[in-house]
Order: C-alpha cells, then sequence, then structure tokens
C-alpha cells in the first residue's frame, strides 16, 4: 500500500473506514514511520481541538430571551412602587422646606391640614350647589320639550307628537335652507 | 417521540415553558459556536439571543422530519451569513457553495519531519489552534467548530448546509490541514 493521503488518515482516526480498510491502513502504519507520525500528529491536534474551552452561558440567558419574546405585564407592586417613590419625594420635599424655613413642623402639618379640611368643605359644597343647579336645569328642559311638543302636534294637527315635532322640524330646516340659498345668490352672487 | 418535536408541540400549542427548555438545552451549544465564529464574548450572547428570537417567530415552520437540533443551527449559520454580509467582508463567506477548488484537490501527507504539534504542551496547543482558526476562511472555521466544538457529524453538517456529505468532509480535513500548516509555520 502506498503512503496514506489525508482524508484516509482523518478517516481512519475518526473511525470511518470499513474493517477491511482500517486493517490495510495498520499494517501499512507498521512498517512505515512517517505515515505513523502523520496519523499521530493529526491525533493530537484532534484531541486539542476537542478540548477547545466552552464558553459558559450567563446563568439569566433564558430568563433573557423569554423576556424579550413575552414582555412581562406591570404588577401592582411596580404601581405601588412608583407611588412609594412619589411620596417619599413629597416628604423629603417637606423635610428640606421646613429645616430651610426654620417652621415648626408639628405646626406646619397641623395648620396644612385645617386648610386642607377647609378646602375639602369648599370644594363639597360647591359640588353639591352644581348638582342642584345641573338638576334644575334637567328639569326645565324637560319642560320645555314637553312644551315643543305640545306646539308642534297643535301647528301641524298630527296626533303623536314626536312625529308632529319631527315634521315640524324638517320643515324649519328646509326653509332655512331655501332662504340661505338665496342669500347666498342674491346677495354673494355665489351659486347656491 | 423525539424529546424537540415534543417541545415544539407544546410551545406552539402556548406552553412558555416548553420553549424555555428549548432555550436551556440549546443555549450552550449555540453558544460555543457563536463564540468561537464572532470571537466575542458580550457580541456572542447578544447574537444567541437573537437566533432564539427567530427560532421562536419560525417555529411553525419546522418541519418534524428533520432534526430539530440542525434547523436551529441553520438559523444560527443564517443569521452569522446575515451579519458578515451587512459587514461585507472580503474575504470567503461562510455561503460557500460547494464545488469550489478545493474541494478537489488531493491532500498529501506533508514530509515526515519532526512535527511541532508534538513538541507543544496540550495548553498551548489549544491556544496555537484558536490563533489558526481566525486565518482560515469562514467557511472553514465554521465547520472545524461544528466538528469539534459542536461534536456535529458530517450527516449533520450536510443537512444544515445543504451539501453533500463528501464537501463537507474534504472541507473539515482541509481545514484542519490550514490550521495544523500555521501552527507549523508559526512555531
Amino acid at each position: 500500500m502506498s503512503c496514506l493521503r489525508v482524508d484516509e488518515v482523518y478517516s481512519y482516526l475518526e473511525g470511518e473506514l470499513s474493517s477491511g480498510a482500517t486493517r490495510m491502513i495498520e499494517d501499512h502504519l507498521d512498517s512505515c514511520p512517517r505515515c505513523r507520525e502523520a496519523v499521530e500528529e493529526r491525533r493530537i491536534l484532534a484531541h486539542a481541538a476537542d478540548s477547545l474551552p466552552r464558553l459558559e452561558a450567563p446563568s439569566d440567558f433564558s430568563q433573557r430571551v423569554m423576556a424579550a419574546i413575552f414582555p412581562a405585564k406591570i404588577l401592582l407592586l411596580s404601581w405601588l412602587g412608583g407611588l412609594g417613590f412619589w411620596l417619599s419625594s413629597v416628604l423629603l420635599f417637606l423635610t428640606v422646606f421646613l429645616m430651610t424655613t426654620g417652621r415648626d413642623g408639628v405646626r406646619f402639618l397641623f395648620h396644612l391640614n385645617e386648610n386642607l379640611w377647609a378646602a375639602l368643605k369648599n370644594a363639597a359644597l360647591f359640588f353639591a350647589r352644581l348638582a342642584a343647579l345641573l338638576s334644575a336645569f334637567s328639569t326645565l328642559l324637560e319642560q320645555i320639550g314637553e312644551g315643543l311638543l305640545k306646539t308642534a302636534s297643535a301647528v301641524t294637527g298630527l296626533p303623536g307628537a314626536p312625529v308632529a315635532f319631527l315634521v315640524l322640524g324638517l320643515t324649519i330646516l328646509f326653509l332655512f335652507g331655501l332662504i340661505f340659498g338665496a342669500g347666498k345668490r342674491y346677495l354673494f352672487g355665489e351659486k347656491p | 417521540m423525539d424529546d424537540d418535536n415534543e417541545l415544539v408541540r407544546r410551545t406552539l400549542r402556548g406552553e412558555k415553558r416548553a420553549f424555555e427548555m428549548i432555550i436551556r438545552k440549546y443555549e450552550q451549544p449555540i453558544l460555543n459556536y457563536i463564540g468561537r465564529m464572532v470571537g466575542e464574548r458580550e457580541t456572542a450572547s447578544d447574537f444567541s439571543q437573537e437566533v432564539f428570537l427567530k427560532v421562536y417567530a419560525s417555529l411553525s415552520s419546522f418541519r418534524p422530519q428533520f432534526k430539530f437540533s440542525t434547523w436551529i443551527f441553520k438559523i444560527a449559520s443564517n443569521y452569522l451569513i446575515d451579519h458578515w454580509r451587512k459587514r461585507k467582508l472580503p474575504t470567503v463567506s461562510l455561503d460557500h457553495p460547494a464545488g469550489g477548488g478545493e474541494d478537489n484537490q488531493p491532500l498529501q501527507v506533508a514530509c515526515a519531519e519532526p512535527s511541532v504539534v508534538r513538541k507543544l504542551e496540550m495548553a498551548e496547543l489549544r491556544k496555537r489552534i484558536e490563533t489558526a482558526l481566525e486565518k482560515i476562511p469562514l467557511h472553514l472555521k465554521e465547520l472545524f467548530i461544528w466538528r469539534h466544538v459542536n461534536g456535529l457529524s458530517y450527516e449533520e453538517m450536510a443537512e444544515i448546509k445543504s451539501i453533500p456529505i463528501g464537501t463537507i468532509k474534504n472541507r473539515v480535513f482541509l481545514a484542519k490541514e490550514m490550521i495544523r500548516r500555521i501552527i507549523e509555520e508559526e512555531a
């Protein structure tokens, strides 16, 4: 057998050859130091290549990928965290304010509390009066509406008040359109 | 039933946990492959994450008659091809077709002189291999990494690259010979 080709060397090293071919190569290696050296050199290289250091995956790798695919919903705790941040900011501001102005903190807080309650009471009164006003206005609108419907029924002579109101309304709209269109033509020279 | 196919099926049914299991199973092999290809740990981690995002997005197109591991490596390889293409590398790209000149050249064993490889300590030899890997064409480097770092078979590599097994073997042998020659020359 002639000296080995490189592909024969690697196929032999990787056990890819038939038993017959393997035997022939081993017989050749027994008598050929050159090929024996070539095989051994490549065996060492393959072993070194197989034992190259591996990269360690970061411990949170899978979590990061999952977070990118399935973004986490904002939890209630996040809202509480945000609220806590703002509350602590207000407290910090108050503390700095009291320290720089030299005010008595307790007295300041009582004064603030009294003002706050007074403001709340005034606000409650305001909204109560507004509600009463809206209620009265609503009653007035109701009465006006009833009056209009009765008038429409009387004018058109139609039995149903809503139908009468509709007919009257459309008639008025038609007259407006006619007058306005005529006005545009004669006053501005535009076609209606 | 194949574990991977079962995990894919469960993921497609909406089980997030199943996909997390897929990630845990393949994060190391993919990171090793991409890490060796790009050479930077942080970049390799980012790229690997992108690969898994693509895997998830493409899961519905996976055909169970194929091996899931080769499918993931195909996605990773294509991702790197796009990456190198955007960088407009002047060297031979990963997407090297079969039938190139190197596939047909006869490989001869070098003259029997005392080999440098035999004289080096194993740790030093590994470092020399890593350095030499940076000097060989990307498409050969990829196959070398798949063979020796990921332990893929020639059949698996042929399936990933859609290249005949004979061509794959020849290229792996060529990669090894190039690395050996580089180590010899730099001794």
